[in-house]
């Protein structure tokens, strides 16, 4: 564990001294229509987001001139061009931050109650369209419902990978995957299953897969009315789980969405499963508008 | 994301145009339609509005992904049309496609945001 400590600290570390690129923080706040079939009805909720990053790169593009090799006065100074998309290749070290989630009135109306917040510390390879994106590292995540009364946090490793023009110039692939110890502070439903209020900390592997069709791209007459498909997959477990978790099923999360982004900012989403601290699987169908409020 | 806050004018130069006109063609990106967002109207235009951008999920790790990628296919189809000569010699490509990224990865990346960077890294015709 020091050894851990030790390279997150020299990461950190080397991120803060090199000559790097600062993000603006992003901050978004939508409105959402949610349904549930186990809650009341439907109810409006929103959806917030506050990141932003630090990053610094070395790819494998020709150096800039030297100051000996640059032209004399009054020469015109020799072109530099930017580097063929088809050929640059470069690795990215960057730290981000970010929490989000969704709340709405009546806790228990929410089927998205996951309120999340991480600082992470990654390599990102980014190659020539035909492999993709793939970026890998350390996590620090903080889990909570939207009352606080579940909270949890994970430190762990990961990776991702993304490609985009699969079967579209813009259709994406992106699979997440990653494995960390949870530490879970308050979780009012582990601490029923277990029948005590000291929870000790256990090993977690989190995996999303993330699927974008662009359908106006590709099926113009469809674009009148649709602009996009989308799947999502989101999948938590729990590895060498107590029998009394086991047995109160929450060794094991997942939540599968499928979603149709019509014009006009309206769209109908379907989604299945649970999420870490739901008790109860749902299965809701979401209509909705998205608005940015910036 | 661009970290100036003057506001970068959305007009038609190279940079502005090039920016529309590969997100929207049908050729190129398609992104939207001229009919639903025209020239005017596109600078504070989201990425979130996008076709490419996803509305199911806010795993930042996919966005910085997809964010890539697509940043990754908009220069190449601007280098279809201009040459993409550097503004500041010795400026790296993968700082310049590391910046294109912030914006296609985040909800609140504009079209402006997009015009900018290419307009502070590439030197443009209409600039000479």
């Amino acid at each position: 564990m020091k050894n851990f400590t030790l390279v997150i600290g020299c990461t950190i570390a080397a991120v803060l001294s090199s000559p790097c690129l600062a993000q603006k923080p992003t901050q978004n706040i939508s409105p959402v229509l949610l349904d549930t079939k186990d809650g009341e009805g439907t109810t409006l909720g929103l959806q917030f987001e506050y990141s932003g990053n630090r990053k610094f790169t070395r790819s494998n593009e020709a150096p800039a001139p030297s100051n000996e090799s640059s032209s004399a006065p009054g020469e015109t100074p020799p072109v530099e061009v930017f580097e063929d998309m088809d050929t640059l290749r470069y690795f990215g070290l960057a730290m981000k931050y970010k929490i989000a989630g969704t709340v709405t009135a009546e806790e228990e109306n929410n089927p998205e109650n996951l309120i999340d917040a991480f600082i992470d510390l990654k390599y990102k390879f980014s190659n020539p369209d035909a492999l993709g994106t793939i970026a890998g590292g350390v996590v620090l995540k903080y889990e909570a419902d939207q009352s606080f009364e579940n909270q949890q946090w994970i430190y762990g490793l990961g990776v991702t990978y993304g490609k985009m023009g699969i079967l579209a110039e813009t259709d994406f692939f992106g699979i997440d995957a990653r494995r960390g110890q949870v530490d879970p502070s308050e979780d009012k439903a582990r601490q029923t299953a277990l029948g005590t209020t000291s929870l000790d900390a256990y090993y977690r592997n989190e995996l999303e897969i993330l699927y974008i069709y662009p359908i106006a791209e590709t099926i113009p007459f469809l674009g009148k009315m649709a602009n996009s498909f989308e799947f999502n997959y989101r999948y938590y477990e729990e590895t060498g789980a107590p029998a009394a978790v086991e047995d109160a099923r929450l060794d094991k999360f997942f939540l599968r969405t499928f979603r149709l982004n019509l014009e006009h900012d309206l769209f109908i989403a379907y989604s299945k499963g649970k999420l870490p601290f739901d008790v109860t699987e749902d299965e809701f169908f979401t209509l909705g508008f998205s608005y940015d409020l910036n | 994301m661009p970290n100036n806050d003057e506001v970068y004018e959305w007009r038609q130069n190279n940079a502005c145009v090039a920016t529309y006109n590969v997100l929207e063609g049908d050729n190129f990106l398609d992104q939207f339609e001229d009919i639903d967002i025209p020239f005017d109207s596109a600078p504070d235009v989201t990425m979130a509005k996008l076709r490419y951008f996803p509305k199911s999920t806010g795993n930042s790790n996919l966005l910085e992904v997809l964010g890539n990628q697509m940043a990754r296919k908009f220069l190449k189809h601007v280098s279809k049309t201009f040459t993409l000569q550097k503004q500041t010699p010795g400026k790296k490509t993968a700082d310049f496609v590391e910046e294109l990224s912030d914006v296609f990865s985040s909800k609140s990346g504009t079209l402006r945001d997009l015009a900018k960077i290419l307009d502070d890294n590439v030197k443009f015709p209409d600039e000479n």
